[in-house]
């Protein structure tokens, strides 16, 4: 859309009529002094497009000049896809607003009033429902196209989705229908019910919230009634637990009551009974001492008689064993006489047997006289004589074997021998030859050189000699039947000596017979006569007799001494026993009073045990377990008490809890809860699905923004390239949000504002115009307030080339005080104060 | 011959979070019920009304309902014999040691000991076994005291507790055994503590709750009417119950129309209930796969149901179907914006990690957003 012509009547300062006629593509500069309405003309235009003619609000009341009654007139011809429209507005008094289209030949009217508002807008691409142009949302495209002097007014327009749309058709994007933009709204009516769309956080006071304050509620309620009703449960079971108690100790104390009425009546009998002991122990004391007192003198009686009757009966017993062993004493002194008499005997028999046989020996030999033996032993030792003088003549042949022992054979004229040869050797000798015979070795013959000489013949004498002397001394031997006169000297030895036994036995015979018995044929008849006294014990004969007579000698005394003791004893207990029959009288007479006592005492002591026997032992009679049975008593009845006061207690307790309802309370919290849980958990399934829906819904619409965005970007950095020239050190890459609301550096939370005012301005005008340019479906009318006011003077030159090339295809409007910065570029120049004078002037 | 009532597991205060909307009401029901079950008695003349354990779901419900409850066993025209049970047993703090109990007429016997009792002038025994705690694991009815060798008549043992059947009973819940009734030469046995009628043999029975306390709990809300003679008793029942319990399943087909040919299928079931809808708790439980049409329709249904019946619960366990028909495919084909959100979400890309309840919910409510006038 660009405007055609402008007309404005008692607006605020622009009291008188203003027009502007004749506008086309280019650059239009409206120009004056501060104050005198350059902002105002935009305030009117936009006053004409988007405000309803009928509207009352205040601030249309305060576009009446001041202090006139002016009513504010706006006449707005303009061109729109290819068509020329007229708007007349007229404000407060005789409002009217009346579209007309030029047919060509006039403005022909096609709509009035409200149609005629919303026809308009409807050009702008507002909002169709919402009216006024105090709201810049309002505005449709013109927000996107004209930048006002007021910084916070030039900010970013919000983009509402039906201009996004639009702008998105136009700009040949996908774009969404109403049917679809209806479900966005809802979507984001619905999430906006639970979520803001700020920091899309849950919503304070929102549905989730409310239902997790509801259910946080009912929790806190169900958790203090749950604790009230866990207290009444512990109640319950100490209630319970006190009235088990309870029961206990009454059972208990009511059993000991019981005890005790059954404990006092024992209690009495008991003592009746004990006193009726009392009196029947002292008579059974006195008729024990009694009977025991007579026991004794009869046990003393008794013992007397006794101790009489074992002393007779002890001498009595004594008596035979004296006589037994005076036999028997007698017997073995008989045996002591046997034995000495039987060796005497056998000494006797043995002497004379000896006697007899040594004279028997000396009858049978040849006894030798002295003579006899004188002369054997003369022989004997000229023999001997005659050897040794042999031995001393003839040779000696000695022989040293060097193998010994060695047997040889020695053969000499008188005999032959063999010899077996030791290692110290042998001598051999002859009176004249011999011959050694060695085994292996050879015989050596010896022989003597004294044949036929002198000492040949003594030796000769000599052999005949002796040979005599041997034959005489054999014959003098053989006649005593003995072989040498040795032998011949024992004869002569035993012969003395049976001569001098012979006498000793005759001597020793006589010895023995001299004192008792003529001889030993008497010995022996008296031998035979003592067997026949100790016939029977001939066996019993010991060695020790005389030993077994001492100790049977020994018992006989003490026997009879014991005889003796026991008599004197008895003679003395007799005396004494009839001291004692004196006192009692007679023993009969002692026995029958004993007997009646003792018949009392144990009468008295069956009743005593009967009556003892009636009574318990100590530790349980009535009176100690009366005391033990009370205290058990009092103990169980002040536990008792303590349990009913403790069952009142927790009674008490439990009836406040049923008069405060605390079931109801607790099952009803209970149920709220369960309330507040379904409830929750069906907003957060709400809410969880349209959070979801409306991710996915602005996920695709941010998708298709993109198609819108990234054209405006990329015409807007260009344009502001342009108009940086060469001074940026660093380009800046910037991105404007979805809504169009803002402009930050790309990837980056960096805010527009932090960009120096000049930079904020150009940019903004750089917004406008690239947005103009592309929405290149019509020329579109930009406005700008006083763009360049900070801008240095190298980037407002360049500023005033891009402005002027924009304006091929623009129609731009330039309100400034300082008409002479774009004097240059300007297709037309209105002087606002001038024009409030007179006509407008045209420059070109 | 002698008969009696026999109604167990009243549960009065009923504690009713899973219906948490119309708690009150379903409270209220079991107040109504007792009224019937009194009538019923008194209507029959039976010679005993049997209680068989659970009157009261708690020993500290408030006293106010023990008094509407003695109110209403006081009208009662023949005697009644109340066992106490698990929920209500007599502990030291048993509700029947209150005031508000102990103020019952004469008629109304608490079987508060094993002793046995005689009924219909002396032509049968109550052989009760009142519970003590509120779990165990013995048998309710070791503990029953029989009547000396010689006596004959009828015995009636009054039990609360679980039959010993396999499965069926936890190991501290008073398990009975199964030949109790035959063993201990009894006529009947009258159990409470199963809210589903259950007769086991010929003469043990539960006669289950008298008004049903919950969804899914069969043969309940019911009391049962028993002939007693020499041989096997003659059960039968009697409903008591006010309120009407319905499950229903929907089960919903991604084919066009099968849904709604399920809901019509559904609402000739509900047709005999139309007259007594304010009694009805209805749960529909659906199943299958959901199109957005489907949606439409239960949203609907669930909004006219809600107004209708005493208490509406919609249990969803279907699926969204992936494809998209119908209405919504209409919108869809006229709207390329609409179809490429419904085609994200119907056939979600790998890229998108919503949990599937998220998922459905987001169908849901663009299904529900599209179709809102």
């Amino acid at each position: 859309m660009i405007l055609k012509r402008l007309e404005i009547e008692g607006y605020k300062v622009l009291r008188n009529r203003v027009e502007l006629k004749n506008l086309g593509l280019g650059v239009y500069l409206i120009h004056g002094p501060n104050e005198t309405g350059k902002s105002t003309l935009i305030s009117a235009l936009s006053r004409a497009f988007f405000d309803r003619y009928n509207t009352q609000d205040q601030q249309i009341k305060d576009l009446r000049p001041w202090g006139t009654d002016l009513a504010p007139q706006i006449t707005v011809e303009f061109e729109t896809f290819g068509k020329v429209y007229r708007l007349e507005k007229r404000f407060l008094d005789q409002q009217t607003s009346a579209l007309s289209e030029w047919n060509g030949s006039r403005f022909e009217r096609i709509a009035d009033s409200v149609k005629a508002d919303d026809r308009v807008r409807s050009f702008w691409l507002g909002s169709v429902s919402r009216s006024g142009a105090s709201n810049l949302s309002n505005w449709g495209l013109a927000r996107l196209l004209w930048m006002p002097q007021v910084l916070t007014e030039r900010a970013l327009p919000d983009l509402d989705e039906t201009l996004r749309q639009h702008i998105l058709g136009i700009l040949g994007s996908g774009v969404l229908n109403d049917e679809e933009q209806r479900l966005i709204k809802k979507i984001d009516q619905a999430y906006e019910a639970f979520y803001t769309v700020a920091k899309a956080g849950e919503k304070k006071g929102g549905p989730l919230a409310e239902a997790r304050d509801r259910l946080t509620r009912a929790e806190q309620d169900f958790a203090l009634w749950k604790g009230k009703w866990d207290e009444v449960s512990g109640w319950n079971e100490l209630a319970a637990q006190a009235m088990s108690r309870l029961e206990t100790f009454e059972k208990r104390r009511k059993q000991l009551d019981g005890e005790l009425a059954d404990l006092n009546h024992r209690s009495r009998e008991e003592i009746e009974l004990e006193n009726l002991l009392k009196v029947k122990e002292q008579q059974k004391l006195l008729s024990q001492a009694r009977t025991q007192s007579l026991t004794q003198t009869t046990l003393e009686l008794g013992n007397f008689a006794r101790q009489f009757q074992l002393s007779t009966e002890k001498q009595n017993e004594l008596l035979p064993q004296i006589q037994a062993q005076e036999r028997e004493l007698a017997v073995l002194e008989i045996l002591q006489e046997r034995q000495g008499l039987a060796l005497l005997v056998e000494n006797l028999t043995k002497i004379e047997t000896d006697l007899l046989a040594k004279r028997e020996e000396h009858a049978r030999r040849k006894r030798p006289r002295e003579q006899d033996f004188q002369e054997a032993r003369s022989l004997a030792l000229g023999v001997q004589r005659l050897r040794e003088r042999m031995a001393g003549m003839g040779f000696e042949l000695r022989f040293l074997p060097d193998l010994a022992p060695l047997t040889v054979e020695w053969q000499t004229s008188e005999k032959t021998q063999k010899e077996q040869v030791p290692h110290e050797g042998r001598v051999f000798q002859s009176l004249d030859s011999g011959e050694l015979r060695i085994p292996s070795v050879g015989r050596i013959l010896v022989q003597s050189r004294a044949k036929g000489t002198q000492s040949e013949t003594e030796t000769q004498l000599l052999r005949v000699q002796l040979a005599n002397d041997e034959m005489q001394l054999t014959s003098k031997l053989a006649r005593f039947e003995v072989q040498s006169i040795e032998e011949l000297q024992d004869l002569r030895m035993a012969t003395v000596e049976i001569e001098t036994s012979g006498q000793a036995l005759r001597a020793a015979l006589n010895a023995a017979l001299q004192s008792r018995f003529a001889s030993t044929q008497a010995a022996r008849s008296e031998l035979a006569r003592l067997d026949a006294v100790i016939e029977g014990r001939l066996n019993d004969e010991s060695k020790d007799v005389g030993v077994r007579i001492q100790v049977l000698r020994k018992r006989l005394a003490e026997s009879r001494a014991q005889f003796e003791g026991a008599k004197q004893k008895a003679e003395l207990l007799q005396s004494q026993l009839q001291a004692k029959q004196v006192d009692f009288g007679s023993r009969q007479d002692l026995e029958k009073e004993l007997g009646t006592w003792v018949l009392s005492k144990n009468s008295l002591e069956q009743e005593c045990a009967a009556l003892a026997s009636r009574l318990p032992p100590p530790q349980q009679r009535a009176s100690v377990l009366f005391t033990l049975l009370s205290r058990q008593r009092a103990d169980a009845l002040q536990k008792e008490e303590a349990a009913r006061k403790e069952f009142n207690q927790t009674s008490a307790l439990l009836d406040h809890a049923q008069a405060e309802g605390y079931y109801s309370k607790f099952v009803t919290a209970e149920e709220q809860r369960a309330l507040a849980e379904d409830h929750l958990k069906h907003q957060i399934s709400e809410a969880q699905g349209i959070k979801l829906l409306r991710t996915l819904v602005h996920s695709k619409r941010d998708q298709m923004n993109g198609d819108l965005l990234r054209p405006v970007e990329k015409e807007l950095l260009e344009i502001f390239e342009r108009i940086r020239g060469q001074e940026g050190v660093v380009s800046l890459d910037l991105a404007l949000d979805s809504d169009l609301r803002t402009l930050k550096a790309r990837g980056s939370s960096s805010a527009f504002d932090v960009l120096s005012l000049g930079t904020q301005e150009q940019l903004l005008m750089s917004f406008r115009l690239a947005f103009a340019k592309l929405l290149r479906h019509e020329a579109q009318l930009v406005i700008l307030d006083d763009p360049l006011v900070n801008a240095d003077l190298g980037r407002q030159q360049r500023a005033l080339k891009v402005i002027k090339d924009a304006s091929k295809n623009l129609q731009i409007l330039i309100l400034t005080a300082r008409p002479q910065d774009y004097r240059s570029i300007a297709t037309y120049e209105y002087d606002l104060a001038g024009i409030c004078r007179s006509d407008a002037k045209q420059i070109i | 011959m002698i008969r009696i009532l026999h109604t167990a597991d009243w549960q009065m205060g009923l504690r009713a979070s899973h219906v948490a909307r119309v708690s009150d009401r379903v409270r209220q029901a079991r107040l109504n019920a007792a009224q019937k079950v009194v009538k019923k008695a008194n209507d029959e003349r039976v010679d005993a009304l049997i209680l068989a354990g659970d009157i009261f779901e708690d020993n500290h419900v408030e006293n106010g309902l023990v008094y509407d409850t003695v109110r209403i066993l006081s009208t009662s025209q023949v005697p009644v014999y109340v066992l106490p049970g698990n929920h209500d047993p007599l502990s030291q703090d048993s509700v029947y040691r209150r005031n508000a109990w102990r103020e019952k007429p004469a008629h109304v016997h608490l079987l508060e000991t094993h002793d046995f009792v005689e009924i219909a002038g002396g032509q049968a025994l109550l052989l009760p076994a009142p519970l003590t705690l509120k779990k165990s694991e013995l048998d309710p009815l070791q503990s029953l005291q029989l009547p000396e060798n010689g006596a004959s008549g009828i015995w009636i043992g009054v039990a609360h507790g679980s039959l010993k059947i396999e499965g069926k009973y936890g190991r501290d819940d008073f398990p009975i055994a199964l030949d109790s009734a035959e063993r201990l030469g009894l006529s009947y046995l009258a159990l409470g503590h199963w809210h589903g009628r259950y007769i086991h043999g010929d003469r043990t029975a539960y006669s289950g709750t008298f008004e049903t306390t919950k969804f899914g709990e069969s043969n309940s809300g019911l009391a049962l009417m028993v002939e007693i003679t020499a041989g096997a008793p003659r059960i039968t029942e009697f409903r008591s119950g006010d309120l009407i319990w319905l499950s229903h399943e929907l089960n919903l087909g991604h084919l066009e129309k099968v849904t709604e040919l399920e809901v019509a299928r559904l609402r000739q079931e509900l047709i005999y209930y139309t007259e007594v809808r304010q009694s009805v708790l209805l749960r529909v439980r659906t199943t299958g796969e959901c199109t957005p049409d489907s949606q439409i329709l239960l949203r609907r249904l669930e909004e006219e149901w809600n107004s209708q019946f005493l208490y509406f619960e919609l249990e969803r366990k279907d699926l969204s179907s992936n494809e998209i028909q119908g209405r919504i495919q209409e919108v869809a084909s006229k709207n390329p914006f609409i179809a490429s959100l419904l085609e994200s979400l119907w056939n979600p890309s790998s890229s998108m990690t919503q949990e599937t309840e998220q998922l459905e919910a987001a169908r849901r409510m663009l299904t529900e957003l599209l179709v809102e006038p």
